[in-house]
């Protein structure tokens, strides 16, 4: 059974001895998060990372001490709720574990997912430490993923009651031990529920709009930021035609993604039926992006490595999950297999349009999140059946 | 149960019941007239009073002539105030600086030239005049009498002699020295001098800029002819008052204050040392600041330390944390040759006036605690 008494956060103790580290962007979720544990009792520390300096980003050169005006709205809403608030300085393991690896990756030819990485090796692994350096019982966050306890005491992750602003896709590579030490108190609410409640606490943020970009791109401009810092990847190259035929030129490898078709620049007449091209593959060592119809893209078994499960050890080798390999897509039927050395194989049940490496398989029991792994290579194994 | 200690003096220090009075005697009489000293009228003159009382009573603590000191905004203005007008000045000569200087003075123009310090935070006085026997001509040096994060005293009468007999002028920071060492003027040698009042318990947004000898009389801000035409804007009546009372008060605390800090901060260190013998206490060696002891728990980041002691009432910092609240890693150490992790995992403890053996106890109870915490 249970341990005895548990607070709101699961904890055997009343909320004014519980000290919770709440992860604060600035925006209204972790917001109302930190408010709202704040209101329940709880000794709230409220904690906002300087990630990045979008003076920098935007115009080298540039330098400022001045945190932007996330910060600023977090700290504003510490004060006028009255509890303490930090800024940490993260910049150089921002920019070492997720911007750089960001550039790296569309070098690759690769679609990455840096909200993964920050996560991963940013906010669940350095600022957990810091919480537990600050004699913290957990740490909440403002994702709407919902956490449960089995009976064994055991942590669990599922998706978040609205579907709709489920993040669960992001978290994926969160382990157990992360796992048992975090809280995501909006995991059962709809955004609805918690402008409610922003407006009842009065939050000065109550109205800010929901941020759509990756943080650290300005107005979603990724090529900027890769070719600032990775000038090769705006080298000029070959659009090639998987049956060998050059067919157009590319500026750059940068501003190309799996399953992309509009803006490849190559007139009709490339095929006989003018059926549209695709981007199939990016070949980063010889700087060409390839094209082809839309078969070309069908892929139906994934080839994940550094995976992240949730389930125990002993669980079963091979099972039916549905998976995800974007964020904003609904669950499809596969099977993982998981291999050896964090690996694994995820074989689709139909075949799948616009898989790329470097994007996340995350797997699911219907909601329950099981874990996933990052897309290596990608294949298609068996001929689709066609209507 | 929760603390409430503060130990960040050498960022700011408590408001001093006199300074306090004084502040409150001219916004007192401020209430019915506005107390401008420009002004001809009866309530100019009484605001002049106060500003020229406040002149007399700063000059006896610092041993110079009244006309020689400046009212301003404070040490980051006079900093400013004086390099610029050297760099504009002079624009083919040089401006040496240390690299252990506060920012004021290393971020105050561009192209400074900044001498080394040695792991004890000294001044290198020897690449001093080796630099100065070198061309481009230096026009001016600028040294710190004591440092902000360290608390380590430079020699500044003899970097006044080495700077002068080098035909350049010497401009000092005492912001951190002024009523924590002794600090005669005339004795400095210096051709300037920063003060901010809010370094010893008066209100902040006002010090001053001491002149010496030379005759060049700096000057930023222009159009007003306030401060016989060198620092224009209107007077910070209340703030000046408030500023000269402080002075007044901690120039005669000054020995027995300096006595009662080093005893604490002695048996501090050593119970410190105590109970993490891992730390290492910066300029341990060289003459201190009795109120300042900066100290590196190697592995333990400055800013989990000083949200740790704040989140049990210990209020004190890095010296190092800008405006924004982000805490970076201390340049001052780094500039004395030590490692980046030393400098990360820095701590000040900064005491003054008002600080007592309970809460220098206080503290070591609370450093025990988390000491233990962050061992495991």
């Amino acid at each position: 059974m249970r341990a005895k008494q548990t607070n709101s956060l699961g904890l055997p103790k009343p909320p004014s001895e519980t000290r919770v580290v709440v992860a604060m962007s600035g925006g209204v979720d972790s917001s109302v998060t930190a408010a709202l544990l704040h209101e329940e009792g709880y000794d709230v520390v409220g904690v906002t990372l300087q990630l990045y300096d979008h003076g920098q980003a935007v115009s080298p050169g540039s330098k400022t001490c001045c945190a932007g005006q996330d910060i600023y709205d977090a700290r504003r809403v510490a004060e006028e709720r009255s509890f303490p608030h930090y800024v940490l300085d993260y910049e150089t393991n921002f920019r070492e574990s997720v911007i750089e690896d960001f550039a790296d990756s569309y070098l690759r030819g690769e679609t990455p997912i840096p909200c993964v990485k920050c996560n991963q090796g940013v906010k669940f692994r350095d600022l957990l430490k810091v919480a537990k350096d600050l004699g913290a019982d957990c740490m909440a966050t403002g994702h709407y993923i919902k956490r449960t306890v089995d009976d064994q005491g055991r942590a669990h992750l599922h998706r978040a009651h609205d579907h709709g602003k489920d993040q669960s896709y992001f978290l994926f590579a969160t382990t157990q031990e992360q796992l048992d030490y975090l809280r995501f108190p909006l995991g059962s609410w709809s955004k609805d529920v918690t402008r409610r409640h922003a407006q009842r606490l009065g939050l000065l943020n109550a109205e800010k709009p929901d941020s759509q970009d990756i943080c650290f791109v300005p107005n979603g401009d990724y090529t900027k930021i890769v070719k600032k810092l990775r000038p090769s990847a705006e080298k000029p190259g070959d659009i090639v035609h998987i049956d060998g035929r050059i067919v157009g030129k590319h500026d750059g490898i940068v501003h190309y993604t799996i399953g992309q078709r509009k803006g490849l620049g190559i007139g009709g007449g490339v095929t006989e039926n003018n059926a549209p091209l695709y981007v199939v593959a990016i070949d980063s060592g010889q700087n060409q992006v390839l094209v082809g119809p839309k078969e070309a893209l069908a892929r139906d078994t994934l080839y994940l490595k550094d995976c992240n499960w949730l389930f125990p050890d002993n669980k079963t080798k091979t099972s039916d999950v549905q998976v995800k390999f974007r964020s904003t897509m609904a669950p499809i039927p596969a099977t993982l297999t998981v291999e050896e050395n964090n690996r694994a194989i995820i074989t689709l049940e139909t075949p799948q349009y616009g898989i790329a490496a470097g994007q996340a398989a995350v797997c699911y029991a219907d909601d329950n999140l099981l874990g996933g792994g990052w897309i290596n290579s990608s294949h298609l194994s068996r001929t689709e059946s066609r209507p | 149960m929760k603390n409430n200690i503060y130990l960040d003096y050498n960022a700011s220090a408590p408001l001093r019941p006199e300074s306090r009075k004084a502040l409150l005697t001219v916004l007192d009489t401020s209430t019915n007239a506005a107390l401008n000293p420009s002004a001809v009228h009866n309530y100019g003159r009484q605001a002049r009073k106060f500003v020229e009382d406040a002149r007399m009573q700063l000059s006896t603590c610092l041993n110079i002539p009244p006309a020689q000191i400046l009212f301003n905004s404070g040490a980051t203005e006079t900093n400013n105030t004086i390099l610029r007008f050297f760099k504009e000045l002079y624009p083919d000569e040089t401006i040496l600086v240390s690299a252990i200087e506060h920012p004021s003075v290393l971020q105050a123009c561009e192209n400074l030239e900044t001498i080394p310090a040695t792991p004890q935070g000294l001044v290198n006085l020897t690449a001093l005049e080796d630099r100065l026997k070198k061309e481009p001509k230096v026009s001016l040096v600028s040294i710190m009498a004591v440092n902000n994060e360290t608390g380590v005293i430079q020699d500044v009468s003899k970097i006044s002699r080495i700077v002068h007999s080098h035909g350049a002028l010497f401009h000092c920071d005492a912001a951190q020295a002024f009523g924590k060492i002794e600090l005669d003027i005339p004795e400095t040698g210096a051709d300037f001098l920063s003060l901010s009042a809010h370094k010893i318990g008066a209100p902040q947004g006002v010090g001053a800029l001491i002149l010496g000898l030379c005759g060049i009389t700096p000057i930023l801000l222009r159009g007003g002819g306030q401060e016989k035409s060198a620092r224009a804007g209107t007077e910070n009546t209340a703030g000046i008052a408030a500023f000269a009372a402080a002075a007044t008060a901690a120039h005669k605390d000054l020995m027995p204050q300096r006595e009662h800090l080093s005893k604490m901060r002695e048996a501090m260190e050593s119970q410190l040392l105590n109970i993490s013998p891992e730390i290492i206490i910066h300029g341990q060696d060289v003459p201190r600041a009795p109120n300042t002891s900066f100290f590196s728990l190697p592995g333990i980041p400055s800013e989990t330390m000083m949200m740790a002691l704040d989140l049990e009432g210990i209020a004190l910092s890095n010296g190092s944390a800008c405006s924004s609240g982000r805490v970076k890693p201390s340049n001052v150490l780094i500039n004395m040759g030590q490692s980046p992790e030393i400098a990360s995992s820095a701590l000040r403890v900064s005491t003054g006036w008002a600080t007592t053996q309970n809460d220098i106890d206080a503290f070591l109870n609370v450093w025990e605690k988390l000491a233990k915490r962050w061992k495991k």
